[in-house]
């Protein structure tokens, strides 16, 4: 392999060519033998392999070594199977599903980022299958990356590799979510500790309520997982001291990370307390606030079967005394829609997006048309510029960038 | 007692009861799921099932019943073996249609289109930046997008178009407005003083929306409809309804709320609404 354009200062020949000479090259006369220039001595090994002329992916080696981005993928993999403590099975598929994602044409080219999150995935999908219960939003912490990104990024990965993998219901999340909440006797004062089996049951039958009420569906499920951990740890041991506590300070001395809809949902979840608490006897219908009912919680569970028919019943009774006086104005339903005005027969329970609808923007009626009718000049005329306005703009914008040139 | 419910929950959705219903009936159904060629519409006497909604009432003892997430705490001990291992590749030989109601009866409800995304062609080529400076209503980006944004205000609509001379027309609400609309900018470009012609008019895709004015147990509706729904809570709140026939895509939210997507004529929303009516219906609390 002559290098051309090199004269060689002893004989003047251009005959030079490139010599390999015990892993040093150096650039030869081919009809004196002096040497023209050395190159370096190679001294490590990776250089050897790497540094060849012809590219690594040009080469026709069969078994392609896996480039590094696939290396700390699969290492990413197996770090997160460590830190939820997953089988050794799991661990295996996860990175098979990586390894398998990884190669296919839809994620070979994908930014760096949406890689890492693929990891992340991988893992969520094993759980998924083998029935582990883990949520999308503990995921998201674990990656420290933008949920929306993750959601994107499983479902096309699902779709690409073709697994099943059944999404955990609330209640199985519930198990999981509260064993990281540190409230044992030796992370947390006596007075505040709980343990987690107590925890966990008590949170269960409120969440159960909580989806009775709809409170969970269509919902982020963490927000309302820690909603619930935090409501039964209250009630569980309703002392001053812990009903002081606001969710954040709950959140800080659990060492879980914080939420900001979670105490939207503490909120609700109060409510439907309330509305039950209402019914308990002992009362004889003393107003029954967000504050006190904590102190019933306990005996509003307990009987939480017949404090809700009570509370139907009487909602029922409230509606019929109701409904003579209001008949007239329920003739003022909506426009857009023949439906059936809700307000009449408006339930105990409902979903909040349904209580606290958002304003409609008013519905311009549709005017028949036939879509061939004829369409006046002067319409089409007002969307066009007059010649006075063009000018006019064009040496506006002429000016600003003349301005913009000064600066 | 209460933990060994936690620890196995099986959920049994309304198809199981009707498949146990059928067990009970004989072993014919079960041999005809072996057949999966012949048309199990002809085997299958169903006159004998439960009306939907007593079915829900005669499989629960309690009041507060309608959990869809919960049902198994109170019904484990009454069904222990599972038989959706046996049912579900049933329910795939079996065709997908709605679970068993008597004469579809009208809903009463009609879905309000919402958009309608069209496109023409107008057959000659254009010059974004002239038209830019022309026209009141266009804005031109090319370093955003290459195309102009034109809008016109009756009917309200907004239309792209590209220099091939090709453009799409969004916003209106009924066929003859996207048509309507279509030809007003086709003649704001010809004013401006290019050949522009009126070709291939084509709507492409139809939006619909409704409310069906009952809350909607979504996790219900995903476990019976599982080869057709993706519901999602941690990134959508609604559950994303597939429906085969006809082609389209519905979004159902907890409040009722239904949106429907992908048709290409009218009487495709409106038949598809139809069919997930009756479905709905049967999610509703009692």
């Amino acid at each position: 392999m002559a290098t051309v354009g090199l004269k060689c200062p002893e004989c003047g020949s251009l005959d030079i060519v490139d010599d390999e000479h015990y892993s040093q090259p150096q650039l030869v006369c081919a009809d004196c033998g002096a040497v023209v220039s050395e190159g370096l001595l190679t001294t490590t090994r990776s250089e050897e392999t790497q540094g060849t002329d012809v590219r690594y992916s040009n080469s026709t080696e069969v078994d392609k070594k896996p480039c590094r981005n696939l290396i700390n993928g699969i290492h990413r993999v197996r770090a997160l199977c460590r830190i939820l403590r997953l089988t050794f099975l799991m661990e295996e598929t996860a990175e098979t599903h990586f390894k398998q994602a990884y190669e296919h044409p839809n994620f070979i080219r994908v930014s760096l980022q949406k890689k890492e999150v693929l990891a992340g995935c991988c893992v969520l999908a094993t759980c998924r299958q083998h029935s582990w219960p883990i949520a999308m939003g503990t995921i998201c912490c674990l990656l420290e990356a933008n949920p929306r990104l993750i959601g994107v990024v499983y479902q096309e990965m699902v779709k690409t590799l073709k697994i099943e993998a059944p999404p955990t219901s609330i209640i199985n999340l519930l198990e999981t979510h509260c064993q990281a909440y540190k409230l044992s006797p030796q992370h947390v004062h006596e007075e505040l500790s709980e343990s987690s089996k107590d925890l966990t049951k008590r949170a269960a039958v409120l969440l159960e309520l909580a989806a009775d009420a709809w409170l969970v569906t269509g919902r982020q499920p963490i927000p309302i997982l820690t909603a619930s951990i935090f409501l039964a740890w209250q009630s569980l041991k309703p002392t001053q001291t812990r009903l002081k506590y606001t969710l954040a300070r709950f959140c800080q001395m659990a060492k879980v990370t914080k939420s900001s809809i979670a105490p939207k949902r503490v909120t609700e979840l109060k409510e439907v307390l309330c509305k039950l608490g209402q019914e308990l006897p002992w009362l004889r219908g003393d107003e029954v606030t967000p504050q006190t009912v904590i102190q019933m919680v306990d005996d509003i569970l307990n009987h939480r079967l017949t404090l809700l028919r009570r509370a139907l019943s009487s909602h029922e009774e409230a509606l019929a005394s109701e409904s003579p006086d209001t008949g007239s104005v329920q003739q003022q339903g909506d426009h857009s829609q023949p439906s059936v005005p809700n307000s009449g027969k408006r339930s105990l329970f409902e979903p909040p997006s349904v209580r606290y609808a958002k304003i409609r923007r008013v519905q311009v009626p549709v005017v028949e048309v036939t879509g061939d009718e004829e369409i006046s000049d002067s319409e089409i005329d007002s969307y066009i510029r007059t010649p006075q306005e063009i000018r006019d703009y064009v040496e506006a914008k002429e000016a600003l960038a003349s301005s913009d040139d000064e600066l | 007692v209460v933990d060994n419910f936690l620890k196995k929950i099986h959920v049994i959705p309304l198809s199981i009861i009707f498949f146990l219903c059928l067990e009970m009936k004989g072993p014919s159904y079960l041999s005809s799921l072996s057949q999966p060629e012949k048309d199990v519409g002809k085997d299958l006497d169903l006159s004998f099932l439960p009306e939907e909604t007593s079915g829900n009432d005669a499989s629960n003892a309690n009041v507060t019943q309608d959990s869809g997430v919960f049902d198994a705490c109170r019904q484990e001990e009454s069904a222990e073996t599972d038989p959706k291992k046996v049912a579900m590749p049933g329910a795939s030989t079996f065709c997908p249609m709605t679970p068993v109601t008597p004469v579809a009866e009208s809903s009463g409800i009609i879905p309000m289109l919402q958009n309608i995304v069209s496109t023409v062609n107008l057959a000659c080529p254009l010059d974004l930046k002239s038209i830019a400076l022309q026209a009141r209503n266009a804005e031109y980006n090319p370093k955003r997008f290459d195309a102009v944004i034109m809008r016109i205000l009756e009917p309200r609509t907004t239309a792209l178009i590209f220099s091939s001379g090709k453009m799409v027309c969004t916003g209106a609400k009924s066929e003859e407005l996207c048509h309507l609309a279509a030809r007003k900018f086709a003649r704001v470009v010809q004013k401006l003083g290019f050949p522009a012609k009126f070709l291939d008019f084509k709507i492409h895709n139809m939006v619909g929306s409704c409310d069906v004015c009952f809350p909607i147990r979504l996790e219900g509706l995903l476990l019976d409809h599982q080869q057709f729904s993706s519901y999602v809570p941690e990134l959508f709140p609604g559950l994303i309804y597939r429906m085969v026939k006809p082609r389209i895509v519905l979004m159902i939210f907890v409040s009722g709320k239904v949106v429907l997507t992908g048709a290409k004529e009218r009487r495709e929303i409106y038949e598809a609404f139809e069919n997930i009516y009756p479905i709905l219906k049967g999610f509703r609390k009692q």
